[in-house]
C-alpha cells in the first residue's frame, strides 16, 4: 500500500479533501501536491492558506477527513481517510506544489491553475486509517487497508 | 438557484467533488463524472460505483457538490438527496452523456450508469476568491 500510495503522489495527480463538523456540514478542497510523511502511516497534503477556512472550522469538531487522489494520466485513484492536524508549510513544499501545478499546465490543465501556487501554503498530516480503491469499474470502493477495524 | 455561471461550471473540465458524511461522522470523499442539471432548484448526479456514497445518504440526506469551471470559477453546492432514477428521460440523456465521456477516456467498458441521483439544491456558495492570489487582496 505505501509502495502504491508514494507512486500514485509521485506523479501529476489530482485531489479532494473532504470533512465535516459535529453538525455534518462539509467541505471540500483540491489540491495537487502531497507527499508521504517519513513515518509512512502519514500522508502530507498541500493546500493554500485561503482555501483553508472551511476545513479549519470544521476539524475544530471533527478532526477526520477523507482524501480522493487520482492520476489524471489514467484515472487511477485511492481515498485516504483518518485524523487531520496542520502545520505551515516548509519551503521544500512549496517548491513540490509550483512543480505539481505547473506539471498539470504543461498537461493542459488551465492555466488560472497556477494560482494555486501559494506562498502561504498548508501541510495538512493526514494519519493513514482506512484506505479505498477509487478507480472507476469493478472494485470501485474496495477497501486496501481498514485500521479501525469496522 | 441555479443560474447561468453555475450552469456553466457543471459542464467544466473538472470531474465534480461529492463529499458525505456518515451518521458516525465519517466523512467520504469521491469524484463523479457528470452533474446533470434537471431544473432550478434540482440536479441530478449520475451513480456509477458510489457504494458508500450510498451508505452514507441513507443515514444523512446531505451532501456537499465542490464544482469547477474551466476558469476554476468554484461553487459549493448543499445537496439533499431525494431518489434514485433507473428510466425516463433524465436516466436516458445521463446514459448518453456517460457513454460519450467514457469513450473520450477510453473506460467503455468501466462506466456503467447505474442510476440518476435526484437531488434538491439546498444552498449555492460561490468560493471562487480562494483562487486569487495573495497580491490581489
Amino acid at each position: 500500500m505505501e509502495i502504491k500510495l508514494a507512486k500514485l503522489v509521485s506523479g501529476p495527480f489530482i485531489g479532494h479533501l473532504g470533512t465535516c463538523n459535529a453538525e455534518g456540514r462539509m467541505s471540500s478542497d483540491i489540491f495537487c501536491s502531497a507527499a508521504l510523511h517519513e513515518n509512512p502511516d502519514r500522508l502530507v497534503i498541500h493546500i493554500g492558506d485561503a482555501a483553508l477556512m472551511d476545513v479549519r472550522r470544521n476539524i475544530a469538531e471533527n478532526n477526520y477527513g477523507a482524501a480522493i487522489i487520482v492520476d489524471v494520466l489514467t484515472y487511477e485513484a485511492i481515498q485516504i481517510k483518518g485524523p487531520l492536524t496542520f502545520r505551515p508549510a516548509i519551503e521544500e513544499e512549496r517548491l513540490l506544489n509550483r512543480i505539481r501545478v505547473k506539471t498539470l499546465v504543461d498537461l493542459g490543465y488551465p492555466e488560472s491553475l497556477e494560482t494555486m501556487s501559494s506562498e502561504l501554503l498548508t501541510a495538512i498530516e493526514l494519519t493513514i486509517q482506512e484506505v479505498y480503491r477509487q478507480t472507476p469499474g469493478v472494485g470501485a470502493g474496495e477497501t486496501i487497508l481498514n485500521l479501525k477495524g469496522d | 438557484m441555479l443560474t447561468g455561471a453555475v450552469r456553466t461550471a457543471m459542464e467544466g473540465v473538472f470531474p465534480v467533488n461529492i463529499v458525505t458524511c456518515s451518521c458516525e461522522g465519517i466523512p467520504n470523499s469521491t469524484l463523479l463524472s457528470q452533474v446533470w442539471y434537471v431544473d432550478e432548484r434540482h440536479i441530478a448526479l449520475s451513480d456509477q460505483y458510489l457504494n458508500k456514497t450510498r451508505v452514507n445518504l441513507m443515514g444523512n440526506p446531505n451532501a456537499l457538490l465542490r464544482i469547477y469551471g474551466e476558469d476554476l470559477r468554484t461553487f459549493d453546492l448543499r445537496i439533499e438527496y431525494l431518489r434514485t432514477e433507473t428510466s425516463g428521460e433524465v436516466f436516458k440523456q445521463m446514459a448518453l452523456k456517460l457513454e460519450a465521456i467514457a469513450s473520450y477516456m477510453g473506460m467503455l467498458d468501466r462506466f456503467v450508469l447505474r442510476g440518476a441521483d435526484i437531488y434538491k439544491v439546498l444552498e449555492v456558495r460561490e468560493r471562487t476568491h480562494y483562487w486569487k492570489r495573495e497580491e490581489e487582496e
